[in-house]
């Protein structure tokens, strides 16, 4: 006998889109299901924030033999180190399968919070260059939406999880709801003014705008630049949904948050044609059980969700469900990033920091605004900063000794680091299915992930690391060099796409409102729905479409549509 | 630096960052370094490694690499991180230190005046950036490989960032351009 349980809502997730939806549901009153797969994290005993270098057994070097063990793949992010490797899925319980020649790092978190607790907090809002994109040079598929659609939501979202950053009146990257910005430091601030009388108002160096707080806001502390957010923060100064959106839901006592949680499927009613609600494996029991509800929001990560659709198939819908218009799956996207370079800057060596700044600077993009470059379309963006060399610069300096260990006591030079991210186009051939071979841990048959960058993304990253160079050398650095990395698909961890909005549902998975175009009662609300990637970090823009969608459906059931 | 100096220092910034008393103790319990799980080094090798840490992180005005725990991070590395290649390179590496010294002295690395074991750490530097400066693919020589350890060991350790270096947990707040002479040493990043 499966147990079963009724609700009016049913989120999947509790990452930064779970979270939204399940504040948004609530407070319009909806009694809500927030399913999570993974296990509750208690900021208290689970943050590791006040844990200093020496109390690790290897100080911060990981643990390099179990994670070759565990997390061959999670270990590959910056962030999935001795400290935070607890808030990244182990490999080995999560497998997913790639062809020879196409490797994808997919980088998962499995908990109340999801990524939210160890993302990168760079926030910035898409423009009408981004929406209009597809429809301008025909990749891809018209974004449903323009700007003027999306704009409030940004607002209303940006106004409760803080936003700190600069005004700079930019067509291509509006400005948001800002709380005040952090500096830029001495070398930074160099950098800006140089470009500024180099090419005007054309590159613009501005502090990043990010989901940390300047200022205390909503009931969570500033920020004290203790600067690795990504150990978790029991101040709650960088928004989670753990921090934020959770207790928001929690507060209206309408919220049901059950962990341990892995969606199966979501159960389709043939009798109407909606979704009833979703079949759950309980983690730790192995359980199956059911739970209804009147809308089934998917925010499990973009393919996490697609890969829930694609494993509902049914006779009706043997594709997978709500795939009538078969892109279920296709049109992958992810970032490329770490085309760049770097340099040295004199003249300011009596000059210091004080605190740690857990930010960069963001130089928003200036290709293909008002003209066509020759080798690529669309953009891209970069990040990166200026920083004193510490001691580690040791490693590369002669000596030993008295003479050496005090010459590092000294901040060394002053280094300067554009490190840039560019857009994806969207391409059918970039897709995710079942594979049929192999299951998890819980039994669910895994994702075979094909991607890989075309000559587009490459040619953009050439361009990254020459546009920085010139920068670089306009602020009159020294010994400026030129770097391409060669990251694969997926390690930039904006992994979006393949279930796109779209304006025709034979082209499309979700209409202008996340919502299935085949299942009305069904929405999909995170990284799955973007029609075109932009080169923007992506989550805010989910954060925004989540709150739009609850909106719109919430409008449906008073209306009697749904 | 003693505790009660530390949490003066730090105690403001620290309590207006919203830190309960429980977190605030959590900043100054140090866990201690971890001992490998087996003794790795024999008795004449740990003495070679504890001159080698002390020739190249000296004790000076601040405690040097010994005393900070710098010897037992590099048995725990060597023993339980290293792979099988890097660790033969250590253990032949190591070898060499006290062959060659006892050549030149006849006696023990760790039992030669600083003169003599300055000469033959200086002797593997030469020899060292030799081979990193000829450009061949190979792994990094002993000398960098030994004083590498003995680097991220120090900086990493509790001496290394709060004596030696001016390691706040929590600042507080930032401010993005102060001159130098504000902060004396190197503000390390804590990683």
């Amino acid at each position: 006998m499966v147990k079963q349980e009724r609700y009016d809502a049913i989120v999947v997730g509790s990452g930064i889109t779970g979270g939204w939806a399940a504040k948004e549901l609530t407070e319009r009153g909806l009694r809500t299901l927030v399913l999570e797969a993974g296990r509750s994290i208690d900021p208290e005993n689970d943050y590791v924030m006040t844990t200093q270098p020496w109390e690790l057994p290897f100080r911060g070097r990981r643990d390099r033999i179990r994670q070759e063990r565990e997390r061959p793949i999670q270990r590959e992010c910056y962030a999935c180190d001795e400290w935070s490797e607890k808030f990244f899925v182990r490999d080995d319980q999560n497998p997913y399968t790639t062809e020879d020649g196409k490797p994808f790092l997919w980088i998962r978190s499995r908990q109340v919070g999801g990524r939210s607790i160890v993302w990168g907090r760079q926030v910035y809002r898409l423009s009408d260059l981004d929406f209009e994109a597809n429809a301008r040079d025909g990749f891809g598929v018209d974004w449903p939406i323009r700007y003027a659609d999306i704009e409030p939501w940004y607002d209303h979202v940006e106004r409760f999880i803080g936003v700190s950053g600069q005004a700079e009146g930019l067509a291509q990257l509006p400005d948001s709801r800002f709380l005040p910005p952090m500096n830029l430091n001495c070398a930074e601030q160099h950098v800006r003014d140089s470009l500024m009388s180099h090419f005007g108002g054309e590159r613009v160096l501005t502090i990043g705008r990010c989901a940390i707080l300047t200022a205390n806001h909503g009931g969570r502390r500033a920020c004290h630049y203790c600067g690795t957010c990504e150990r978790g923060c029991t101040t709650h100064s960088y928004f989670s949904s753990l921090a934020a959106t959770l207790p928001a839901a929690a507060l209206t006592g309408r919220m049901t948050l059950r962990p341990h949680s892995v969606v199966h499927s979501v159960i389709y009613d043939p009798a109407s044609g909606r979704a009833s609600g979703v079949r759950v494996i309980d983690a730790e029991t192995q359980e199956t059980l059911e739970f209804h509800g009147r809308l089934v929001f998917l925010c499990a990560s973009a393919l996490e969700s697609t890969r829930i659709l694609l494993h509902s198939a049914s006779e009706r819908w043997p594709d997978g469900l709500a795939n009538s218009s078969g892109q279920l799956g296709h049109n992958l996207m992810d970032h490329t990033m770490g085309g760049g370079a770097q340099g040295y800057i004199s003249g300011m060596d009596d000059k210091w920091i004080y605190g740690r700044r857990p930010n960069g600077i963001y130089l928003p993009r200036f290709r293909n605004i008002s003209d066509q470059h020759p080798d690529f379309l669309r953009g891209y963006a970069y990040q990166g900063g200026g920083s004193r060399l510490s001691w580690e610069r040791g490693n590369d300096m002669p000596g030993f000794g008295a003479d050496f260990k005090h010459a590092l006591r000294s901040p060394g030079p002053w280094r300067f680091r554009f490190y840039g991210f560019g857009e994806c186009l969207p391409r059918e051939s970039n897709q995710v299915a079942l594979d049929p071979d192999r299951v998890d841990a819980w039994g669910i048959p895994v994702l075979n992930i094909q991607c890989e960058w075309s000559d587009n993304e490459r040619a953009a990253l050439n361009d990254m690391s020459i546009q920085a160079a010139e920068m670089l050398e306009a602020a009159g650095a020294s010994e400026v060099s030129t770097f391409i990395e060669d990251n694969p698909p997926g390690l930039t961890i904006h992994e979006m796409g393949t279930a796109r909005m779209g304006r025709d549902p034979a082209t499309s998975v979700l209409n202008g409102w996340n919502q299935s175009w085949d299942i009305p009662n069904l929405f999909v609300t995170d990284g799955a729905c973007m029609t075109s990637s932009a080169n923007q970090n992506p989550s805010l823009t989910y954060m925004a479409l989540t709150a739009r969608a609850v909106d719109y459906a919430v409008k449906q059931i008073a209306d009697g549509e749904l | 630096m003693d505790r009660r100096h530390l949490f003066h220092l730090l105690g403001a910034s620290a309590a207006l960052a919203g830190l309960n008393p429980s977190q605030l103790a959590a900043l100054f319990e140090s866990g201690g370094p971890r001992k490998p799980s087996r003794a790795f080094f024999t008795t004449e090798q740990r003495e070679t490694i504890d001159a080698l840490c002390e020739v190249i992180i000296p004790t000076t005005d601040t405690p040097g690499a010994v005393t900070a725990g710098v010897p037992e991070f590099i048995e725990l590395i060597v023993a339980e991180w290293y792979n099988a290649d890097d660790r033969a390179r250590f253990m032949r590496g190591l070898a060499q230190v006290d062959e060659r010294t006892q050549a030149l002295t006849g006696i023990q690395f760790a039992q030669s005046g600083e003169d003599t074991q300055a000469v033959i750490l200086s002797g593997l530097e030469a020899e060292s950036r030799a081979r990193i400066a000829s450009g061949e693919d190979t792994p990094s020589p002993f000398f960098q490989q030994f004083r590498g350890l003995v680097l991220s060991g120090y900086y990493s350790s509790e001496i290394g960032l709060r004596e030696e270096l001016l390691y706040q947990p929590i600042p507080g707040r930032f401010d993005g351009c102060v001159d130098v002479s504000e902060v004396t040493r190197s503000v390390s990043d804590g990683d």
